[in-house]
């Protein structure tokens, strides 16, 4: 199983492995580049460096880190949004983070909403990429849908993706308890509540063929934090980094360099002085 | 079978400069507004006489059509015709601001109370030359202003936009169209590739200028592509745009359309001068291969010659006219949005022709259609 999440994270040359004990798990976490730092949160298949990691590494600190379950390590202690959203912050502590931005891919939206509502101070900005946090009932569940309905479901590019593993059956089996656990109901009311307080800059992302996770979530972030950006990315599935990893690395790392002033550019558009 | 009327406002004065681009030195202040005028007379007249509804088109730099905004033109149309549908037939995306278009179709729709259907297009070749659009980008340039146009009026929510070959970092569109969900969206289906992109996005499919053997073979593809997405279209959803010229007799028909080189691509495809067809020629023959097909380029490679034929269309005395609408319905149209005024054509034999078509053409069909039995 370790070579396999081996395989998958090679094309992230820049990137180096390290890990970092935090609160009994030996965490294992790649980083690249240097900045202000971000901490990189995955979805249910687990750590997939991508292009748009490289892409931000160029500008940022980036930090991505492995929830303690995905890779040779046993976690059944650590199920929840909340109780995972204090390891990333022990994560944090022990790297000597003091603020930071977290960028959460869909499994790891609930606890990276929990992780800003509990630390705005910390958090600097929270960028969500089609979150599984307030995903709504037309969500679907990506445990009984067939190899090919899912692969059109994450990817309009398959071919931006070739190095991906498809996901091994027998890892699935083994980290469905955590995935069900950490991206909780398709709709948590006290989430939702909460939200409305957020202070934390917030930039929601969905790609627009999203076979997953419905776009139309994202209103739900836009009508409830008081600082959030809604962004729909063309020609893009659930797997918006891998169908559009430029374009993710744009938008992602300008909303990182700019927060909210990233609605008007800043770039000189003078064709000739 | 439903018929517009396409209204072309051409530039009428004594002396009228013809191809593309027209010099603006031409430009005679006093013949403006009395263009306007004689356009939008026809527009009343072809209401009067029973059109379901009057077409504005957009072009650009020539004296053929003066309608370079024609949500302008529509506005105004609407305003002086209380009661007439108006198409926006269309506006040519790849040349435009997506986002733009849609908040001016917005303001139209709710200004018209809904009297509007709109097309999007990716205009035609020479057209590109306006604004400085790359061809071999206007299609994908097409696709996604279509979708972000959509889903502008659609998102009950402020959205960044983070395309290919457009961001906006905030859309959220005051007004929003007055029809619902939204105005009927007319597309070219003239590929089957565009066919298919039509239905699969539920809109409706346009078709100009081509035989209406090709017409029936694109309108079935775009009927497999649109069961596909779960919906079946109907003639409704089918328009076809022609050059309509109708005489009392085929004999006179043809002779006075060919005595007016009526149809003839002049004034789009036809660059203005021999030093023009040298420069400007080439560049619309390049941008109609490149960017569209090898037909394309037969018609805007050498810049068609003043005298090119006519393009396919509805041409002889009512009774001959009468039998290319059946046709027409046969190939699967439900639509005909017809041309019945341009800059060669004389205003009176325009008119006649248009008098002609609303008196004996428009009953003719309304009463057979009414003959046939409906079924629910």
């Amino acid at each position: 199983m370790a070579q396999e999440v081996e395989a998958k994270v090679a094309p992230g040359a820049a990137f180096q492995q390290r890990s970092v004990a935090v609160a009994g798990f030996d965490v294992r976490y790649w980083e690249a580049g240097s900045g202000e730092p971000v901490i990189a949160l995955h979805g249910a298949g687990g750590v997939e460096l991508s292009l748009a990691h490289e892409l931000l590494a160029d500008r940022f600190r980036v930090l991505v880190f492995e929830v303690p379950g995905f890779g040779p390590q046993e976690n059944t202690s650590v199920l929840d949004p909340a109780g995972m959203a204090a390891v990333v912050l022990g994560f944090a502590d022990a790297l000597g983070l003091d603020r930071f931005a977290v960028l959460a891919t869909s499994m790891s939206g609930p606890l990276a909403c929990r992780l800003a509502l509990d630390q705005p101070q910390r958090v600097v900005r929270l960028i969500l990429e089609a979150p599984a946090a307030l995903r709504g009932h037309g969500a679907r569940n990506p445990f009984t849908m067939t190899p090919q309905d899912l692969l059109r479901a994450f990817n309009r590019h398959p071919e931006r993706v070739a190095h991906k593993a498809m996901p091994d059956p027998a890892f699935l089996g083994r980290v469905a308890p955590l995935v069900m656990g950490l991206v909780g109901p398709p709709f948590d009311a006290d989430l939702a509540d909460a939200l409305g307080d957020l202070t934390v800059p917030t930039l929601v992302i969905y790609g627009l063929d999203d076979g997953l996770t419905p776009p139309e979530a994202g209103r739900e972030f836009r009508t409830r934090i008081p600082q959030c950006t809604y962004a729909l990315v063309y020609d893009a599935a659930h797997d918006v980094q891998g169908d559009r990893p430029e374009a993710f690395a744009d938008l992602v790392g300008d909303f990182l360099a700019r927060g909210q002033q990233f609605l008007v550019p800043d770039a000189d558009s003078r064709i000739n002085p | 079978m439903k018929f517009s009327y396409f209204g072309a406002v051409p530039y009428i004065a004594p002396e009228v400069a013809r191809g593309w681009p027209v010099a603006p030195r031409h430009f005679d202040r006093s013949f403006g507004p009395s263009s306007m005028e004689q356009a939008t007379v026809l527009f009343e007249l072809a209401h009067e006489l029973g059109f379901d509804a009057l077409t504005v088109a957009e072009h650009h730099y020539a004296t053929r059509q003066i309608t370079p905004a024609p949500i302008v033109t529509a506005a105004a149309l609407g305003m002086r015709i209380p009661t007439a549908r108006i198409n926006v037939l269309g506006a040519p995306l790849p040349l435009l601001n997506p986002v733009r278009v849609a908040e001016e179709l917005a303001y139209l729709d709710n200004l018209l109370e809904g009297r509007l259907d709109v097309g999007l297009f990716r205009g035609s070749p020479n057209e590109y030359m306006t604004y400085g659009t790359n061809p071999r980008e206007s299609k994908a340039m097409f696709n996604e202003g279509v979708e972000l146009l959509l889903r502008a009026w659609a998102e009950p929510e402020p959205f960044a936009w983070e395309g290919v070959h457009y961001r906006f970092r905030l859309v959220s569109l005051w007004p929003q169209p007055f029809q619902q969900p939204r105005p009927r969206i007319f597309v070219s289906a003239s590929s089957p590739e565009s066919a298919a992109f039509a239905a699969r996005h539920h809109l409706d499919a346009a078709f100009s200028f081509m035989p209406l053997s090709v017409v029936s073979e694109l309108v079935a593809i775009y009927r497999e592509h649109a069961a596909e997405a779960g919906w079946e279209p109907t003639a409704d959803n089918v328009l076809y745009r022609a050059n309509a010229y109708v005489a009392e007799t085929d004999e006179q028909a043809a002779e006075e359309s060919v005595a007016h080189s009526w149809g003839s691509p002049v004034g789009i495809a036809a660059p203005a001068a021999p030093r023009d067809a040298a420069s400007v020629g080439e560049v619309m023959g390049r941008i109609a291969r490149e960017g569209f097909s090898e037909q394309m380029a037969a018609i805007f490679g050498a810049g068609g010659p003043p005298g090119a034929p006519p393009l396919p269309g509805v041409l002889g005395s009512p009774a001959t006219v009468i039998r290319q609408v059946a046709a027409a319905e046969e190939a699967g149209i439900g639509r005909l949005d017809l041309v019945f005024n341009g800059d060669t054509l004389p205003v009176e034999l325009g008119t006649r022709s248009l008098r002609l078509f609303g008196e004996e053409v428009i009953p003719a069909v309304q009463r057979r259609t009414s003959s046939v039995p409906v079924s629910a």
